[in-house]
């Protein structure tokens, strides 16, 4: 959200900006012009003091050349001694030592020159040579060669009595002349003047006052100096120090002020005027902002956009009011505090007392505040039913949390009235369902179809097979048009194994095995099973067992719903396609077809309850397989269990095998075809144990009818649960200790041998009750003989030599007997030679000769 | 401010004309042509374009004249003066070429006193243009109240070096010759003439204009080069000069006498020559320029170019050297500056004439030649 800005504030500090930046320009400015005024004024001032300057240095010269009249006049007026000449002049005349001239020389026509003694204060060179350039009655610039500047004037001395006898010439001395520069300085008041020759540039003089420096800030002005010395050129430099005057500084700081204090007055004149002359009408506008005519152009558009809004929200709340109105529906807004805001007719006549309510809360009742508040707290899918028995109807509600314009949470309340709805729903509860359902109808193209194949079936099906076939067929079309339904409980698992044990009554056992998935939590769910499912189940377990080229398997699941998955190699015919849709309509189920035809139904059914799935958290099987297919799977199911297995080929391994476990809880015997062993086996267990009531299962791949008492079984199909119930029920009963028939007697072990051989051993040892053990080597005789360490061994066959020592070795008491004589047989192996085939006389005979 | 700076130039003249005693001194009251050109840089090709005028043939004027102008002339001495005859001589003829219509109005012997207010006398005339011909108190002080009224325009006739006091009321032109580069130039000459120790002596005029710009440069040149001047006099006129040459010629016969104007010169050659006809040396070369390098032998003077008998003098080696100006092309300056004024032109504020010098190296041919081009108006009045 963007920050708010005061437009009054805003525009005084703009203007305040612009006033401040107008009074430092206005400072900059004149401060600038101030110093420039001041610095022209300085310079203007500097070059009236040139020409003072000039003036000056002329009137010096003009004082000079008067002194050279004057001395001139005197040498051709006097008749002075030759040699005393200039002692007379300067006898005469003390004004020549303060006067212009520095220095004078006297070059006589016809006598020698006269020197002012001065010349040697100013220069040692020759004067002659320094006035060969001098003109007459003028001042020419010299200089000597050790750096005297001089101005000399040459002047003729001519009398009209006396002719002319020669030349006076007057020097004055530039570089080295504090008079000359003291009248230049003091004559104008300056801090230093400089003459300069501007053809060589040459310094010609210099002077300043004592404690002058040019490093110091100085005003300058450079002007050309017209004086009367012959052919030259000078400029004349006239330098003041620049120290800021104060009076500069005073001037620019009252300007300053006053400039200050005006921009200040105009100032707030401005930002009265600004705020009289827009913010108070702006302000009086908005008070009445309502009103049809604003009195400013400017905000024309701003009513007009404003007005617009306010019948665009009229227009809205006219809708909105419509809306609640017309929606059959009881509509409350509430507030954050579940104050109610706006309520429409429905919901006034369901709570008249909503006037003398502070909120929601007092006028409803307490069952829904629970609801309402939940809601107010934010959850979202709230709903709850009222039922107004003074008005006599029902109203489903339903909470809406929204945020309101002050930013709260807020809710709404929606009743929807569901009277009529309620009863319908009753009274159709009350009437029976149409015994015309349309899917019941049946298809007679599928059936006959299905009949069709049927009779292309090849003839090695049994017929019986046909008959069953046929009567399921019936039973389940006549269940199906069958109105009335059988409804009990009953779990998953137990309801598979009724279903598969009826149609096997009906069909005949299944020609290959069938694979049925129940795992036990999913078997252990009770459900409600009427005949439709039944039915179902029956037709799937049909899918199963219908003797087809491919193997199906069907496996239940219990998500949500109970999932029953189909998957087979071969499409499902449209017959049962059929029949399945038929049957899963009343079930509200639906079957979908996923691919590598896997077919899938999905049943929504209730749980009802739960099977206790109570197990001894281990428990031990014998599994003696015999001849029953796929033994691995009873073995991976029992380990799925928690079982630990003792997997035996067969009746004979299992008493004959040495085990290490002490005890089986469950013994498991399987047989295919051989039905004997199971009861051989059950015979002789409870020969041995003692007791009739076994914890022996049978399991079988047929149904089998002639099941002893006291044993439990499986047949057909095995799935988890059932293996789980089975070995529940075993449990109960005592375990079962193995007893190997070689444990009180000194062990038997008869290594190698045909069939034949074995057989007759077997049946010779089984009727002298000695127990035996049978080995096709002695390879892995570390499995046996620490169990028997004096057992008999009995070699059919030739054996190692080195194996024979080795054992011997280990096993010290263990007896070896040779039955045929081979060549390097140890000395360990006693011979007790028997001739092919063995005889019970013999065997005898070995026993005996064992024992003795 | 500016009368006391006239003032005090008068009273430097009065002082230069009576007394001889104070030598007055003119040079800070006038300007160089060198110092003027320098200080008015844009002068230096108006004079050079009225140079290339004067030397070339007359244009006639293009305007239409309503009247013919007035022309007066201030001479400080007689109009029959054959210096001031062919002055105007060579103005009429000039006028007359570029076709101006003219009156001329003539004001001579005003040194004399011959008027007794000649300002007034001028006034009643009321020349168009004024030409004062000489640096006299008279006709400066006329000439100053003429510039000071603004009445008519004034040409400063053989003066150039303009007046410093005139800075602001210049007249319309001054035209005149380089006496200071004319007198170095002769200094030269007769230094590369005569030997070292040649005897020179200077006859000079009396404290004035001439002698400050023209003598006392000669001088100045002389020492400038170690020439020592012997003998150094003042003489006002030919008999002056005559009688001066004379003793100096008793004294050092072969000297070198200085002379420092035409008159002065014309008195030193007759002084020469009688100091020939007395000693009539056997030896002195006559017309024999094989023996014209041998010039300490005899007394010899300068000449400044206007006296009848110039060429005679000189191949008589009564005069070593003379200097000659070209007097008519001063006048001509004038008549072109009155009518580039007329036509409202603009004309140099200064006009300085050419000047050479006249030597007996040179032949005859090539001296009348010199003549003839220095008096190329006048000459029909030698």
């Amino acid at each position: 959200m963007m920050n708010t800005l005061s437009l009054q504030r805003r525009a005084i500090y703009r203007i305040l900006a612009l006033f401040l930046g107008t009074f430092f320009i206005v400072s900059a400015v004149s401060f600038v012009v101030f110093d420039r005024k001041i610095e022209s004024k300085l310079k203007s001032s500097l070059i009236t003091k040139k020409q003072i300057v000039e003036d000056a240095f002329e009137s010096y010269l003009g004082r000079s050349e008067y002194e050279m009249s004057f001395i001139a006049q005197d040498l051709i007026l006097g008749n002075y001694e030759p040699k005393k000449a200039l002692d007379v002049l300067f006898g005469h005349h003390d004004l020549l030592f303060f006067g212009g001239l520095d220095f004078f020389y006297i070059d006589w026509a016809h006598r020698a020159a006269s020197v002012d003694p001065r010349a040697r204060l100013y220069t040692k060179d020759d004067i002659p040579s320094l006035f060969k350039k001098a003109k007459i009655n003028r001042w020419v610039k010299v200089s000597s060669q050790d750096g005297a500047i001089l101005l000399v004037y040459k002047k003729k001395l001519e009398g009209k009595q006396k002719g002319f006898l020669g030349y006076l010439y007057g020097f004055i001395s530039l570089n080295d002349n504090l008079t000359l520069a003291s009248k230049l300085l003091d004559s104008a008041k300056v801090d230093m003047v400089v003459i300069r020759d501007t053809k060589t540039g040459d310094i010609l003089l210099k002077e300043g006052i004592n404690n002058m420096s040019l490093s110091d800030g100085v005003v300058s002005a450079t002007i050309a100096l017209s004086t009367s010395i012959y052919d030259s050129e000078l400029e004349l430099d006239v330098i003041n120090s620049d120290s800021l005057p104060n009076s500069l500084l005073y001037q620019w700081v009252t300007f300053i002020v006053w400039a200050f204090i005006a921009l200040t007055a105009l100032y707030i004149c401005l930002v009265l005027l600004v705020r009289r002359l827009v913010f108070k009408p702006l302000a009086l506008a908005v008070g009445e902002a309502n009103s049809t005519n604003l009195p400013f152009i400017e905000l024309e558009p701003l009513q007009a956009q404003s007005s617009q809004y306010h019948q665009f929200l009229k227009a809205k709340e006219r809708r909105f009011k419509l809306l609640l109105e017309s929606s059959n529906n009881a509509v409350i807004f509430c507030n954050e505090v579940a104050t109610v805001g706006t309520i429409n007719e429905e919901a006034m006549r369901l709570f008249p007392n909503y006037k003398h309510a502070r909120s929601v809360f007092d006028f409803t009742p307490i069952s829904c505040h629970q609801s309402i508040q939940d809601a107010l707290k934010g959850e979202v899918g709230v709903t709850f039913e009222l039922t107004f028995t003074q008005l006599n109807v029902m109203y489903q509600w339903r909470a809406y949390s929204f945020i309101n314009e002050n930013g709260f949470r807020s809710i709404l309340l929606i009743g929807r009235d569901t009277t009529h709805e309620k009863r319908l729903s009753w009274q159709l509860e009350q009437l029976k369902p149409s015994s015309l359902q349309l899917h019941r109808h049946i298809e007679v193209d599928v059936l006959l179809d299905e009949l069709i194949l049927l009779s292309r079936w090849p003839d090695s099906v049994p017929n019986e097979y046909f008959r069953g076939w046929l009567s399921v067929l019936l039973t389940l079309l006549e269940d199906l048009k069958a109105e009335d339904s059988d409804q009990c409980e009953q779990s998953v698992g137990e309801l598979l194994a009724n279903e598969y044990e009826w149609l096997i009554s009906h069909l005949g056992g299944p020609s290959h095995i069938v694979h049925i998935d129940c795992s036990v939590a999913v078997g252990s769910f009770v459900i409600e099973v009427d005949n439709n499912l039944r039915n179902l189940l029956r037709v799937l377990l049909m899918l199963m067992v219908a003797s087809d080229v491919s193997q199906r398997r069907l496996t239940v699941e219990f998500d949500d719903d109970l999932e029953i998955i189909i998957s087979s190699d071969a499409e499902i015919r449209p017959f049962w396609y059929w029949m399945i849709n038929a049957l899963l309509h009343p079930l509200n189920g639906r079957q979908r077809k996923l691919r590598n035809n896997v077919f899938k139904v999905d049943l929504p059914l209730i749980k009802k309850a739960m099977q206790s799935t109570d197990l001894t958290d281990s428990f031990t099987v014998a599994w003696v397989f015999n001849d029953y297919p796929e033994p691995e799977k009873i073995k991976e199911s029992l380990l799925r269990l928690g079982g630990r297995v003792d997997a035996y080929l067969s009746t004979d391994a299992f008493f004959m095998q040495a085990s290490t476990v002490t005890q089986f809880d469950v013994i498991l015997i399987g047989s295919d075809e051989d039905i004997d062993a199971q009861r051989n086996m059950t015979k002789a267990l409870k020969g041995q144990q003692g007791r009739d009531e076994l914890p022996v299962v049978w399991l079988g791949t047929k149904l089998c009818s002639t099941i002893e008492r006291g044993v439990l079984g499986i047949f057909g199909y095995v799935s988890d649960y059932q293996l789980y119930q089975v070995i529940a029920q075993a449990c109960q009963f005592d375990g079962i200790t193995p007893m190997y028939l070689g444990s009180q007697q000194q062990a038997w072990i008869i290594v190698g041998g045909s069939r034949v051989s074995k057989a007759i051993w077997y049946s010779e040892l089984e009727r002298l009750s000695v127990s035996s053990q049978w080995l096709a080597t002695l390879s892995e005789y570390g499995a046996i003989f620490p169990y028997h360490p004096d057992a008999v061994v009995v070699l059919l066959e030739p054996q190692p030599v080195e194996l024979l020592q080795s054992i011997q070795e280990n096993f010290p008491n263990v007896c070896f007997y040779a039955v045929q004589k081979w060549a390097d047989m140890p000395d360990n192996v006693r011979l007790f030679e028997m001739n092919s085939p063995f005889s019970g006389e013999q065997i005898s005979a070995l026993k005996h000769h064992v024992q003795s | 401010m500016q009368r006391a700076f006239f003032t005090k130039l008068f009273v430097l003249f009065l002082l230069g004309a009576c007394s001889s005693v104070q030598a007055s001194n003119v040079m800070p009251y006038i300007i160089s042509s060198h110092d003027f050109y320098r200080s008015s840089p844009d002068q230096l090709p108006l004079s050079e374009q009225m140079s290339a005028v004067i030397n070339s043939p007359p244009d006639p004027i293009r305007i239409n004249q309503l009247s013919p102008i007035r022309v007066a002339f201030l001479l400080s001495d007689s109009a029959l003066n054959i210096k001031n005859k062919a002055m105007l001589h060579t103005f009429e003829r000039r006028m007359q070429e570029l076709g101006i219509a003219y009156q001329i109005f003539i004001f001579d012997k005003l040194l004399k006193g011959r008027l007794d207010n000649p300002y007034g006398a001028i006034q009643q005339d009321k020349p168009d243009y004024i030409i004062a011909t000489a640096l006299d108190f008279v006709q400066s002080r006329v000439v100053e109240k003429v510039l000071q009224k603004g009445i008519s325009k004034v040409i400063y006739f053989d003066l150039s070096t303009p007046l410093a006091n005139w800075k602001y009321h210049p007249p319309l032109m001054y035209v005149g010759f380089d006496q200071v580069k004319v007198a170095t130039t002769l200094a030269s000459y007769i230094d590369r003439q005569l030997p070292q120790k040649a005897p020179i002596s200077a006859l000079m005029l009396p404290s004035g204009y001439l002698n400050d710009v023209r003598c006392n440069s000669f001088l100045d040149a002389m020492a400038d080069r170690n020439r020592h001047i012997n003998d150094i006099q003042s003489v006002s006129n030919k008999q002056g000069a005559f009688e001066a040459a004379k003793r100096i010629l008793q004294k050092t016969p072969n000297a070198f006498i200085f002379s420092c104007s035409q008159t002065i010169s014309e008195g030193v050659v007759e002084a020469i020559a009688q100091q020939r006809k007395t000693q009539t040396t056997p030896s002195f070369p006559r017309h024999s320029s094989t023996e014209l390098g041998d010039t300490s032998l005899f007394a010899q003077t300068n000449s400044w170019g206007m006296s009848p008998h110039e060429l005679t003098n000189l191949s008589h080696r009564y005069v070593l050297v003379s200097s000659l100006f070209m007097w008519d092309d001063l006048v001509i300056a004038m008549a072109e500056g009155i009518k580039g004024n007329m036509e409202g032109r603009a004309e140099p504020a200064l006009y300085v004439g050419r000047s050479s010098i006249m030597s007996p190296e040179q032949d005859n041919v090539s001296l009348h030649l010199m003549l003839q081009q220095a008096y190329r108006y006048s000459k029909v009045l030698q």
